[in-house]
């Protein structure tokens, strides 16, 4: 019982993790209706790219530098395969309903899965820790916290995700282009009277869900495997946090987010076996779609028919 | 011509709205459009605004074609389109309601003139300012509607049914402003109402739109008022 600070420092970080995907859910839903199933795959791509920058990096590159620039390319690449995604795979069929886009979404998840097993013959990748003062040994170091060791790169994890989420925030309530986002997300039809051009709003959301999906990756993948199915468990509970935390919300999806990384470390804090440990972040959604179907700080919205 | 309509016809699938339609406006005037419910009113301003496509026909403006523009470059040209049934942001406040009615207009200086002036002609969305668009009353949603899209500065003003729903007091105070607004700010107002003898009064032409099809052609819209068959379609005579 006396290792309670580690779980609750443990969750904290994965749960800025989580939260950090779970923007990328609640935006596009925002905007667009789509649950976008292939967000955990602009994850796993993120991760990649990653993974990539650093294998061209020259060996001797201070991880102080290594780190951060590993960061941005995994935020690009996350860019650069959500914008793709949604010209390719998701305009096309916009006017075609929801089911049509849901299963395409699906799709586009399964191919980029598989696309990731094709080109990297499914060996799972890790930065090498074999070096004193790598990359790899870097983030594999830990310090010593309620009872337990915590990665100092997890502690990257939380002022990341409050950064990103504090520029995520201006942006969306204070810009012209936020402004256009939330008109387009309430009415289209009227958003467009305005002088909006709806495709550069739906597009440069991916483009924000896709940057910070990429991120997410990069973070998870300095200290542990980088495989094609690495995206799917986040993802879902990423996915889960913005509904828990009210999808569309974006103080939701953050708080969402923190709840299960929370939670999740609580069920091992509690000495449950680890293998339920996933299935915490499932039994917090449904304890909180019965007592609050629009989650926590969701709003009761009039869904127009 | 200002805006000409040349054989316009638009189609929702089977249904045809609007049939071989041609019309046009001159600047600085205001022109009512008048038609029983279906007639293809809105249909018509869609089709100008650019949100529902022309199946035949050209759009003119200005002399430059605008059938084929985007939306968003109608209302760079020059065009803003109060909608039907107002479309207000309802969880954005009144201000960034506005705002977003400017959202084509670089210049934030020009954005300030023109908000300053929108309050001059509806002083109450100045005070309800920092309101969600929602919370407002009917007749206030339809003050935020006309003054969001004059935000943008047009040269022309599509407005579809501003009385739709108004008392009669309301309705005089936003055709009064319509007329301000017209002769001031010299923007030319193309009016679809249902409120005939409303827009016949204010209007300085007017076209009368049956099944799609125009069926009557004024260029004196007050004298309109006494023709028979306008008493006993629109003004319940
Ligand atoms: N999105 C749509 N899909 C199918 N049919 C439509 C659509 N919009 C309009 N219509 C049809 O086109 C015709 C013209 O409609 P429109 O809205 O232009 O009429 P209106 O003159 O504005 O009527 P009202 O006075 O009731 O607003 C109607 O028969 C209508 O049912
Ligand atoms: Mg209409």
């Amino acid at each position: 019982m006396d290792n309670f600070i580690f779980f609750l420092t443990s969750g904290l970080c994965i749960g800025a993790v989580y939260a950090l995907i779970a923007l990328g859910y609640t935006l596009v839903y925002g905007i667009i209706k789509l649950i976008n199933f292939a967000h955990g795959e602009f994850y796993m791509v993120g991760a990649y790219a990653g993974f990539g920058i650093y294998l061209v990096l020259p060996s001797g590159t201070p991880a102080i530098f290594a780190i951060p620039l590993i960061i941005i390319s995994s935020g690009i690449a996350g860019i650069i395969i959500a914008v793709l995604t949604e010209q390719i795979a998701y305009k096309p069929i916009r006017k075609s309903g929801r089911l049509a886009a849901l299963l395409t979404a699906i799709g586009v998840s399964f191919l980029l899965q598989n696309l990731a097993s094709f080109i990297n013959k499914a060996n799972p990748l890790q930065y090498s820790s074999d070096k004193v003062g790598s990359i790899g040994e870097i983030c594999q170091r830990s310090v010593s916290i309620g009872g337990g060791g915590i990665k100092i790169i997890q502690f990257v994890y939380i002022p990341v995700t409050l950064a990103l989420t504090l520029i995520l925030w201006y942006i969306v309530m204070k810009t012209n282009f936020g402004r256009a986002m939330r008109a387009v997300s309430q009415d289209p039809d009227a958003a467009a009277l305005m002088g909006i051009n709806i495709d550069s709003v739906i597009r440069k959301t991916f483009l924000l869900g896709g940057l910070m999906a990429g991120i997410a990756g990069a973070l998870i993948g300095f200290h542990s495997v980088i495989e094609p199915m690495m995206g799917f468990m986040p993802g879902l509970k990423a996915f889960i946090a913005a509904v828990v935390g009210g999808i569309g919300s974006i103080p939701g999806a953050v708080l969402g987010g923190l709840i299960i990384g929370i939670v999740e470390n609580m069920v091992l804090f509690c000495n449950v076996p680890s293998g339920y440990k996933d299935v915490a972040a499932f039994v917090v959604l449904i304890l909180v779609l019965l007592v609050r179907p629009q989650g926590i700080l969701g709003r009761n919205t009039r869904e127009k028919v | 011509m200002f805006l000409e309509v040349k054989e316009l016809s638009v189609s929702y699938g089977a249904v045809d709205a609007l049939e071989n339609v041609s019309l046009h406006i001159n600047e600085g005037e205001i022109v009512a459009l008048l038609g029983a419910n279906g007639a293809g009113k809105s249909s018509m301003l869609d089709a100008i605004s650019r949100i529902v496509p022309a199946k035949s026909g050209r759009i003119i403006f200005n002399g430059a074609d605008i059938t084929k523009e985007k939306p968003e470059n109608v209302v760079r040209k020059g065009i803003a389109h109060c909608p039907e049934g107002r479309k207000i942001f309802f969880d954005l406040t009144v201000l960034e309601n506005l705002q977003l009615g400017a959202y084509t207009v670089k210049d934030p200086d020009a954005v300030l003139v023109n908000l300053e002036k929108i309050f001059t002609y509806f002083p109450v969305l100045k005070d309800r300012r920092k309101q969600k668009g929602g919370t407002l009353s009917g007749g206030e949603q339809q003050m935020l509607a006309v003054g969001r899209s004059l935000m943008s500065s047009p040269k022309l003003l599509l407005l579809d049914e501003p009385s739709l729903g108004l008392a009669p007091k309301l309705i005089d105070q936003i055709f009064e402003i319509i007329r301000k607004i017209n002769f001031l700010e010299k923007v030319t107002v193309f009016l679809i109402e249902q409120n005939a003898n409303e827009a016949l009064l204010h209007a300085d032409r007017a076209y009368v739109l049956e099944n799609g099809r125009i069926s009557i052609i004024s260029d004196n819209a007050e004298e309109l008022l006494k023709n028979p068959h306008i008493i006993r379609a629109y003004l319940g005579g």
